[in-house]
This record gives C-alpha cells, structure tokens and sequence, in this order.
C-alpha cells in the first residue's frame, strides 16, 4: 500500500500545483499570513538563543518590571522574563497545534474516506460518533479527563485533542469521498478491476487532497485555540510547563496595571491564528479555479442606437478581461421567425443568447448594440430590463434542472413570473400557471403544479420553462439548446411544444443547438457561429442545399444520418476551436483543408448577396465547384462495406433479469417491492460484430451493461464470455473493457496519460516492462503519441481524451469493448473523428462491441446489429438495415423517426410518429405487452384485447425479430 | 412531517442516554471525590470519607456500573443527586440554568441573525471594500478565542471606566447587588451587565455565520435558477430575497446544529470570566472540586441544549425547504 502511495506521489501532476502556487503567490492575504507564521516559527525556535534569559529563571530584583534592556517584554509577578516566558509558550502552543493538525487530518482523511468508500458499518458508526460529539462537546470531556492527564504531560494532551479533534473533517471528508465515488474515472478503475483500497489511496484521496491541506492549516489555528483555552483554565499544558493559554492565565489579574504581561502572548496568539487562517484561505482560493477577483471595472456601452427588428443585434462584442468571447455579432429576426444558431461548443452562442437578456456575468465588457422591440439592452438599466425580462423576451436555458428553484413548487413559480409584468391577484396568477402547464402538454396540470422541479423529468421540466417562457406572450423567446439533454422522443415532443408555443405566442424565436438536425427541422433561417463570430448565414434550405465555408461543411458533413448508413464516411474536423483571443487571420485556418496564405492575414469579412453571407476567401469557389464535405476534407465519400464476420459468440447473454429492491422511508427501510429494471434480456455478440443496444433512459440499457461488466454470475438468466460463464475471476482471453460517456470525468485528472493507460494492465498484476511495452503502443493505436504518455488528461481536447479512455481499455487487449454512450458528450465534429477511430479499429483488430446509445444515427453507423429495449425488454433486434429499412415494431419506427436528420429537404417532408408520454418509471411491470400505453398502433387498431392480456415475444427470422402482436411485416 | 420529527426525537433521545452514560463513566473514573474530602482541614478518617461518597452514591468499592445503574434510578425520576457539598443538584441546577439560558439564547441571536446579514452583504459585494473589511474583521474574531475576547473586553471596559471615572459598563455578575430602584432601573442595570457576555459568545457566532452564510450566498449567487429569476423580470431584491437567501438559507440550517455548540463551549468562559453563575461555572468549579454529580448534570444540560438546538435547525430546515415535509 505504501508503494503504491509513492506511486502517486511521484506522477503528482507538476503544473496544477505551479498553477496552484502562482494563485497564491498572488494572494495577497495569504502571503502576508505566510510570512507571518515563518516569522512566529523563527521567533519561537531562535527566541530562546537570544536571551540570557531562559523561561523559568527568576530575577528577583526585578519584580513586574515594564519592558527594558534587560527584560525587553519586562518581567511578571515573581521575577520572570516575559519575552522567554512568551517565546517558550508560543514554541509549546505551535508544537502542540502542529502535532494535533496533522495527527487529526491524517485520522480524518484515513477514517472518512473508508467510511465513505465501503460505507456500511463504519459510515453508520462514524455519523453516530460524530452526533455523539455534538450533544457531548469535546471540551467537556478534554476537561473532564484533564485531571488523569497530569501526569501524562502534553504529549498525552495532544494525543487527547487529536482522538476528539479529527470527526468533523471525517465527515466531509466521507461527503467529499461518496461523490467522488459516483465520478466517472472512480467507477472506470472498478470495472477494470482495481482493488479497493488501491482506488482509495490511487484515486479518492489524492483528490481530497485539496480539502485536506485547507483543512489541517485551519486546523492547526483551532488546535492552537482549544489548547490556549483549556490551559487558560489549568485543564491543559500544566506547570512549570508554560503555554500561551497559561501565559495568558497569569497576566489577566495584572492586565490593566501590568499590561505587557497580558498583551504580549495574547497579541502573538491572535497573530498567529489569524496569519494561520489567511494562509488557509489563500490555499483554498488559490485551488478554487473559480474564486478571484476579475481584473479591472468592464465597460458596458451602446455604441449604436438600437434596431427596431425584434432582436437586433449589432457588431456585438464581449470580453471578459482580456479575453474576447464575442467579437463583433450582427443578428437580426423578424416577427414570427425562427433563427437557428449552430456552432461548436465554446463559439459564443450561449454567450450571444445571454447578452441579449441583460443577463451577462458580472465582469462582462460589453460594446455594440441589442435593441429588443426597439428597446437598447446594452447598458440598461435594471428597472428597463425588469421590463423586458420575461415580458418582451424569454429565455429556455438547457439545464433545466438547475435553472428551477429547487424550493418552490412549479406551479409558482411559473405563477410568479405571470405576477412579476401583471397586477393580478394570486389566485389569478395560479389559475393561469395552470394554464400555461396544460398548453404545454402536462397531464393532470391542477396536481401537478403543486409538484417540485426535482419530482419531474427532464422533459416535464423543459415544457415548465416553456410555459414560464410563453407566460406572458413576448415577442422574442430564445432557447439556448433546450433539448441537449433529453432523450430523442422526448426531444421531438419538445421542439413540437416549442413550435407550438410560438405559433401561439406569435413570438420570434432564436433557437440554439449544436444538433444540425434540430435546425434543420426547426428553423427558417440559420447563422452558423465560430471564435466568437457568425462565420455563415442563409436560410435553411440554402444553407444545407449550398453550404460554403469549409466550417460550415465540415459540421454537416460530421453528422452520422440514419437515412445513410454505415456507406457513410463522417467528416471530422482537425484541431480544436481556438480559445478567446483575437485573431489576426482566419480563425479556422489552422483546421481548414482549403487554407492559402492569404487566409492568415487578414479575417475575412462576413460578405454575400441574397441573403447568404458567409465569412471565407474561398467561399466562391467552393459556390462554383459545389464541392461536398467530404471533397473537401479530402476523404471519400463512402465506406467500403465489410462483411460482418459473425462466427463464434465472445458475449452471450440469456434470459436476464436485475431486480432492485423497491424501500419506503429513509430511516427505517421496508422492502415494498421489486423493480424489473432487466426483465429477460438476450444478447449475442460475435466475433468482429457490432451490437447496439438502444432505448431512452430510464429502458434498463445502463443495467444490463453494468451486470455483465459486474462480472459476477447473475442472480436469474446467465452471461458467458467466450463461452464460460462469468464467476467473478479474471480470464486473460475472457477480457472485457469499458469506454464511459464522459472523457472528461472518466480520466483521474490527477494522473498522467501513461498511468491512466496502464491502469487496467496494473490491476491485473502486468509486470513493468510489459507495460512500457504497451504504452506507446496503444497510445499510436489510437491515433496519439507514445510522447503523449507524460501529460495530464486537461492537456487535451475532449476527442483526445475519448481516444486515451479508448487506449485504456485496449491496453489489455479485451475480447469485447463496451462502449458507453461513447460519443454524445462530444461535439459532432469531434465525435465523427472517433467513431471513424472505432470504426478502423474494429476493421484492424476484429474487435467485438457493445454500443450503447440513444442515438440511432450513431447505430446506423457504426452497428451491424442492434437490439431496441423499452421497459427492461428487447422489442426489437436484428441486422441493422433489415430493422432501420423496416422497423417492425411500433417503438423502433418511432424512435427513428425522432431523429431529426440534417436535410431540411428530408426532414420537414418525413412522416413523423410522435409517441405521447415519457417510457413510466421501471417499476412498473403492466400485464400483456408494455409499449401499449404509449403505442400508436394499439389507439390506432382500437385497442385490441391481445395487446392488455398477452405479452409479446420476440419473433422473426435471423435478420429481424420484433415483440409486437401487430408488427410491421419485414420487406424481403 | 410529523413522522420525521418523531424518528427525530427517538433518534435524539438515543443520542442522550448514550451521552448520560458516557458522561456519568467518565465523571466517576476521571474524578476523584475522594481527594476533595482529603483536601479538608484536618483530613477526615478514611472510614468517615467512605461513608459520606457512599451517601453521594459515589462509593468507589462499587463497580462503576452499578454507582451509574443508582445514578440512573434517580435521575429517571429526576432526582440528579447530590453535590459533594452536600447541596441538592436539582436546587442549584435550577438557580443556574435561568442564567445560562439568558446568556446562550441572546448570544446566539445575536450572532446568528447579525451573521447572516452581514454574510449576505459581503457576498452581493463581493471583493469590494465593505466586503474585505468585514472579511479581515470577521477573520480576527474567529482567530480569538472566546476566553481572550472576553477578557479583552473586560480590560477594555475597565479601561473605559477609569477613563471617564464612572461606572459605565458593568461586567460583574448579572446584576448589581442590593440596586433599589424602579423596574425601568433593575431592567437597565441588567441589560448593561449583559452586553459584554452576550457580545463575546455572540461576536464569534457572528464571525463564523457571516463567513458560512457568505460562502453558501456566492454559491446560490452563480447558480442557474438565480438566472432563471432574474430572466422572468423580477426585481434584484426579489431574486436575492426570494430565490437566493431562502436557498442560501438551508445549508446553514445544519451549521446552526453544529454553531450551537460552540457557542455552549463560549459560554462556560464567558460565565466563568465575568461571573455569571450560570452552568459553565458550575461546570469548571465542578470539575475542580471534583464532584462528580454536578458534572454530569452539566453535561446533561449541554446535551439537551445542543439536542434542542438541534431540533430547532430540524425544523428550520422544514420550513425554508417544503420538499422536506413530503
């Protein structure tokens, strides 16, 4: 265990902490504190060699002496000489506070992270003994105890303060532990079978380590405190033995008429505690990447007086400091019309959307002009924005969880934002909220208004913004990605209550999204953003007919279609979007194919004629040619097909099952149930094959995944893995790896690439020289550097760092990969440049997969099979052309026409199947088969008895095999 | 709601009668009331000593589980015992815990309420200069401990008093001995001794508050539903009001349970600083005269304060966040 704590120790990662120590350097607070404390340590350390003087001598003639030559703090009742007094008591109280710090950090760190990690047992007992603690304060019993402890000396004191200091950092530090346990790159190292305590000492304290250094500096001011105050009442340091708090004891009858034997350990007890606290405050500010000051006052000024368009907005420029975020932004929309804005995360979309509400961080330097209905925004003040606000303009923010106050129930605040712009009474305000939830399609909206934001789903939560948004009919409603997060089929209800909702209203309505095919169902026209400017801007249909920045064609080009296939070859862009600075040529130039040196020079202007402006020198060109993404990335246009090789199974998993125990009460918990969130489940992967597994969230999807990466032999049905059973053990053949959803949280931040590569190889005992073997390997395998091994997962973008997730599991060459949602945290032109990546590496290594999505594009192309799953079921599986061409089941043929496709040609001629409803929670397990409540095909044939009193089983033949008594025949 | 106060309340009284026991274990092993008999002059035949700690319930031949077992007889009946001088622990419990209350409830007003708004402030004016003065202030009183603010004050106070040659601050006792006078005089001689004990438990409480609630006000401040409110059109002191202290409020409501006790431990110093007879004192002198009832008696009172303190946070939980009453 100790080596492996060296282990880390060695790769600590070098430039967080220069950063770390530049932050406090800077602190001014914390430098003054550091200084003072080295000054106090040297005062108490040295002190006693530069007085004749030592601290229990007496000096008879000189009784209650002020300060002079020969006593410089002067002399107490008996003789003694303050200065040695202080300068030893100030020694033992450091000691002491020191001894006690880091005795009761280490006992926190060590205590609350087991606690934390295995909970059970030793959590219930640490909750309990720190309750104890409160209702039984450790001073009392310090004190109680003290008189045993005189004989102990001070060593036994510290010992004392240590046992009943350490419980409150216990606990955060258990808090701190359980959701690092959740983290992604914690649940990554035990799939890939590290041993626990390995990941408590590899992963969850290094990152405690933050808290804990905070904790025993401040720690060490409180030890000094309690010390000081015990011993002020002879329960502590006893004598002849001097501390402060003795020190402090003596002077207090004199400390009017004597004052310099008071003052002077009181001041160095104050000073020091203070100087010990500024310096914890500085660390923890100088680690909190968000804390500091923001430099400068920012300028806010309207440069040009406002349009009289709905949202007009003119050469906009926003900057935080020194960093331009916006960079010169011309916007117009016009009444009744939808605005799409794409881009890159990162391009200022957000930041564009934000502005036009006034509602810009504190910080914010803003130029240019935002007229609302004719109203400038920019420098307003908060009684015309008041006005504005939720009036004329509305906003739908993405995270709709975090944008509602958690304490409020939905249907006031939805009431409050009708009361904020009209004078009617509460009751009126309540009986229009309910409205409002009903227009936007919540059943039942009487009760459900009564509900808080956390009781609802993510969907029922975005119709909420929307109805709060419409509350008051604006003219304007900006949606800043308000479906980013939700599932496909809630995504198409979304965006039709959004239509909906401006037809309604009238309003105009800036929708922004970094899903093409959402903009290309919704909007009229579309500006396409990148570095902080609008790089492209037509209508939608010539935009995607006509693309003409290489940009813009690039992200078209990267968007997987259902409508294509695996034919298909993504286009991904090079590079990264540059960060906020100011550019002197094209931004795009480093990550265009079609860059000349003229491009760097100058920034080219956002020109055009009929309405399409684009921002590019060779945009005439690109006009003429009528060149195709995939011309000018330089790729072809398709795929060559590669037989699916099938052959022998590497997962086969039969019949199922994962019951959670369904409790009531938090306290004292009662079984009242079983929730099937597995409920009968085969898969069957071959060789070299691609399976996806798809359905909503909430389908049992995530489930299935974990039993089988679980390992262990499932309760009900069976898993094989190369034809064995699962049993718990390791099988070098058998190997299987796992790449999560989020490369930025599946990554330990705190270790280098290397060691994160080599992590699943360590767990399984590889020796040294195998692993420096298989570093670079890997590392080139993916597309990476074997010099890539030495940096730190932040060094890269988020498509690297899906590539090193990738590279990791690949370290131990598994028979099968399982991939987790592996491309929807990316953006689309990152995330076709990984499933290219996956795709070769299937080709190369014959890797076998299971890929896990919702995203039935990503399936249409990197899948041979899939296996649709709705309630814990498989519904539907097959050869991907056969069940996408003619999807039998009433539940994939709505899936896939949910899927927005990035064609507006396509997508606004599609027959859309919108399902009504959310998929009902998974404890639920309806008799006869599950889809009916939502089926369309079930209303559609009136409700056949079949459908309530038997439950569908999958049949078919070997390309297609559906659960439904009515399912659409296969096309031969 | 009521359910939850309900598992609260068992949960608590677990709580207590583990605390009782321990306290009462500690007390009889640590103490040693026998030495406080010895300490007389002329010391008392061993045989007279044995019997008077056998009539306190003390007798140190029984095993301590059956001295705490009679302890526990009593006590359920609410009988604590006697002191080792002889006195009724109900009597002199009785005459102190008025006292002690007084101190503990307007301290912790104080600080609480006072705390709060001046967190609140500092973090609407983040990094400015009202904001870092009251960080530098706040910074001082919690790096004082509440025995050394107390007795700074004293001195300042005498130091005021001879200045201006009057009694201007009274900081001795609760009241000043054998004052005749109007009601309006008594109530006034009281309130003037209360200031400096309630401003030195109090002005700790109010540092740390201010920089707890200051902290959980800026993190409320870059949440997302702040925005959210601010973008419905309501006026800045709505959305800071409404949306923003209430939801800062709720942390805190934790804090308070744990603040409680350190204002308790305050407490005893200043009592025993500015000589209050209150439970603090008796705590200290307790302990000196080893007398073990009366210790464990003010232990049961610093455990039913925290508990109700605790109870209290419960039920401001509840009332700033509904969801809890579900």
């Amino acid at each position: 265990m100790l080596a492996e704590v060296a282990d880390v120790a060695e790769h600590a990662p070098v430039r967080r902490a220069r950063i770390t120590l530049a932050r406090f350097l800077r602190h001014r607070g914390a430098m003054a504190g550091t200084v003072v404390v080295a000054l106090l340590f040297l005062l108490a350390f040295a002190g006693p060699h530069l007085t004749p003087w030592s601290y229990s001598d007496i000096d008879y003639a000189a009784l209650r002496q002020p300060p002079s030559a020969a006593h410089w703090w002067g002399t107490n009742g008996i003789g003694q000489d303050i200065f040695s007094q202080t300068v030893r008591g100030l020694q033992k109280s450091l000691l002491i506070g020191l001894a006690v710090a880091v005795s009761a950090t280490t006992l926190a760190a060590l205590v609350g992270a087991v606690a934390g990690y295995f909970g059970g047992r030793s959590e219930r007992v640490l909750l309990f003994v720190v309750d104890l603690l409160l209702i039984f304060p450790s001073f009392l019993i310090i004190s109680i105890i003290s008189p045993r402890l005189r004989s102990g000396g001070w060593v036994a004191f510290v010992g004392l303060l240590a046992v009943f200091g350490w419980m409150i950092s216990a606990r955060v530090v258990r808090t701190l532990t359980i959701s690092l346990k959740e983290r992604q790159f914690v649940r990554a190292a035990q799939f890939m079978g590290v041993r626990p305590l390995t990941i408590v000492f590899r992963h969850i304290l290094p990152s405690t380590a933050s808290f804990l250094i905070i904790d025993a500096t401040i720690a060490v001011g409180g030890a000094v405190m309690t010390e000081t105050s015990l011993s002020y009442f002879g329960f502590g340091v006893q004598p002849p033995d001097v501390s402060l708090g003795t020190l402090i004891a003596d002077g207090t009858p004199s400390a009017v008429t004597y004052p310099w034997i008071f003052f002077f350990p009181a001041v160095l007890l104050v000073v020091f505690v203070v100087a010990v606290n500024l310096v914890g405050d500085g660390l923890r500010d100088a680690i909190d990447p968000t804390s500091g000051a923001a430099g400068g006052r920012p300028l806010v000024r309207a440069t040009q007086p406002p349009g009289d368009a709905v949202l007009d907005i003119r050469d906009l420029r926003v900057s935080f400091g020194p960093a331009p975020i916006l960079r010169g932004v011309d916007l117009t929309v016009r009444r009744g019309e939808v605005l799409g804005v794409v881009g890159e995360s990162g391009s200022g979309k957000s930041m564009t959307a934000l502005a036009a509400l006034g509602l810009l961080p504190a910080g914010a330097s803003v130029t240019g002009s935002i007229g609302v209905v004719g109203e400038q925004v920019v420098g307003a003040n908060r009684r015309t924005l008041g006005r504005l606000r939720g009036n004329r303009v509305a906003i739908i923010f993405q995270d709709s969880l975090s944008a509602l106050t958690p304490v409020y129930r939905i249907g006031d605040q939805i009431a409050e934002a009708v009361r904020a712009h009209r004078d009617v009474d509460r009751a009126t305000a309540r009986r229009r909220a309910v409205e409002l939830l009903a227009l936007v399609g919540i059943p039942d909206p009487q009760v459900r208004a009564q509900a808080f934001p956390e009781e609802f789903s993510g969907g029922m939560r975005q119709r909420v913004m929307i109805a709060m948004a419409i509350a008051n009919d604006p003219d304007l409603i900006i949606a800043d990605e308000p479906t980013t997060a939700l599932d496909v089929t809630v995504q198409a209800q979304i965006l039709d209550v959004l239509r909906t909702a401006q037809r309604e209203t009238g309003a105009a309505l800036v929708l922004i999204s970094h899903d093409l095919g959402v903009i290309a169902r919704m909007a009229d026209r579309v500006a396409v953003m990148y570095a902080g400017r609008i790089v492209e801007h037509a209508t939608t249909a010539e935009l995607f007919a006509r693309p003409l920045m290489p940009y813009t064609l690039g992200l078209i080009g990267a968007v997987p279609r259902p409508d294509v296939g695996r034919r298909q070859n993504l286009v991904p862009i090079p590079g990264r979007p540059p960060g906020p600075r100011e550019h002197t040529g094209c931004p795009f130039a480093d990550r265009c194919p079609m860059v000349e040196p003229a491009c760097r020079e100058a920034e080219p202007e956002l020109l055009g004629r009929d309405g399409h402006e684009v921002a590019c020198r060779r945009a005439g060109e690109i006009a003429e040619r009528a060149l195709t993404p995939t011309e000018v990335y330089g790729i072809p246009a398709t795929r060559p097909p590669v037989p699916a090789r099938g052959g022998e199974p590497v997962l086969d998993v039969r019949g199922l099952v994962k019951t959670f125990p369904r409790d009531r009460g938090k306290v004292f918990k009662k079984r009242v149930g079983s929730v099937h969130a597995v409920d009968g489940v085969d898969l069957r992967i071959g060789r070299g094959e691609t399976l996806a597994l798809v359905g909503e969230s909430g389908c049992g999807k995530s489930t299935t995944l974990f039993e089988i990466l679980g390992r262990t032999a499932p309760r009900t049905g069976s898993i094989e893995l190369l034809g064995r059973p699962v049993d718990g053990t390791w099988d070098k053949a058998g190997d299987v790896q796992l790449v999560f959803q989020d490369p930025h949280a599946s990554l330990d931040p705190r270790l280098p690439v290397g060691d994160i590569v080599a992590e699943p190889m360590r767990a399984r005992r590889a020796s040294a020289k195998a692993i420096a073997a298989r570093v670079p390997e890997v590392l080139r395998l993916v597309g990476l550097e074997p010099g890539h091994a030495g940096r730190f997962p932040h060094e890269f973008s988020g498509g690297q760092r899906q590539r090193i997730a990738i590279a990791r599991a690949l370290s131990v060459e598994p028979a099968l990969l399982v991939l987790d949602e592996p491309v929807s945290a990316l953006d689309v032109s990152v995330q076709a440049g990984v499933l290219n990546l996956l795709r070769d590496l299937k080709e190369r290594l014959g890797l076998a997969y299971l890929f896990v999505t919702h995203d039935l594009a990503v399936v249409a192309t990197i899948a041979d099979r899939v296996s649709v799953m709705y309630l814990g079921r498989i519904v539907e599986t097959g050869d991907v052309d056969a069940v996408f061409g003619a999807p039998g089941h009433p539940y994939t043929r709505a899936l896939l026409s949910a899927v927005p496709i990035p064609d507006p040609a396509v997508e606004r001629g599609r027959e859309r199947i919108l399902l009504t409803g959310e998929p009902p929670g998974a404890g639920t397990r309806p008799t006869g088969c599950r889809f009916r409540s939502r089926c369309p095909r079930y209303a559609e044939l009136g409700r056949p008895d079949v459908c309530a009193a038997q439950d569908p089983a999958l049949t078919g033949d070997a390309r297609r095999q559906t659960a439904c008594h009515f399912a659409t025949p296969a096309t031969t | 709601m009521l359910g939850y106060l309900a598992k609260r309340l068992s949960y608590f009284a677990v709580l207590m009668l583990v605390a009782a026991f321990l306290a009462y274990l500690l007390a009889a092993t640590a103490l040693s009331p026998r030495a406080y008999f010895q300490a007389r002059q002329p010391p008392p035949p061993a045989a007279q000593v044995d019997a008077q700690l056998a009539s306190l319930g003390l007798d140190p031949r029984q095993p301590v589980l059956v001295r705490f077992a009679h302890w526990a007889g009593h006590a359920a009946r609410g009988d604590l015992g006697l002191s080792i001088k002889g006195g009724s622990v109900n009597d002199e419990f009785g005459r102190r815990v008025g006292v002690s209350l007084r101190l503990l409830v307007l301290g912790t007003l104080l600080g609480t309420v006072l705390g709060v708004a001046v967190g609140v402030w500092g973090a609407v004016r983040q990094y400015r200069l009202s904001d870092r003065t009251t960080t530098l202030l706040a910074f001082v009183l919690l790096s004082t401990p509440t025995f050394l603010l107390a007795l700074l004050l004293k001195i300042g106070a005498l130091a005021l008093n001879q200045a201006t040659g009057r009694q201007l601050i009274s900081f001795t006792g609760e009241a000043t001995p054998d004052l005749r006078g109007s009601f309006a005089t008594v109530l006034a001689d009281r309130g003037v001794h209360l200031l400096l004990p309630t401003l030195s438990i109090g002005l700790a409480t109010l540092a740390s508050y201010s920089r707890y609630q200051r902290s959980a006000m800026l993190d409320v401040l870059g949440s997302d539903y702040l925005r959210t409110a601010e973008a419905k059109g309501l006026s800045r002191r709505e959305v800071l009001v409404k949306h923003g202290l209430r939801t800062a409020l709720i942390p805190m409501s934790t804090f308070f349970a744990f603040g409680f006790l350190g204002v308790l431990t305050g407490a005893t110093f200043t009592e025993k600083i500015f000589g209050w007879h209150g439970m603090g004192e008796w705590f200290i002198d307790s302990i000196n005269n080893n007398d073990v009832n009366a210790v464990v008696a003010v232990n049961l009172f610093a455990a039913g304060t925290v508990l109700c303190a605790g109870l209290l946070a419960d039920l401001t939980h509840a009332a700033l966040d509904p969801r809890v009453r579900h």
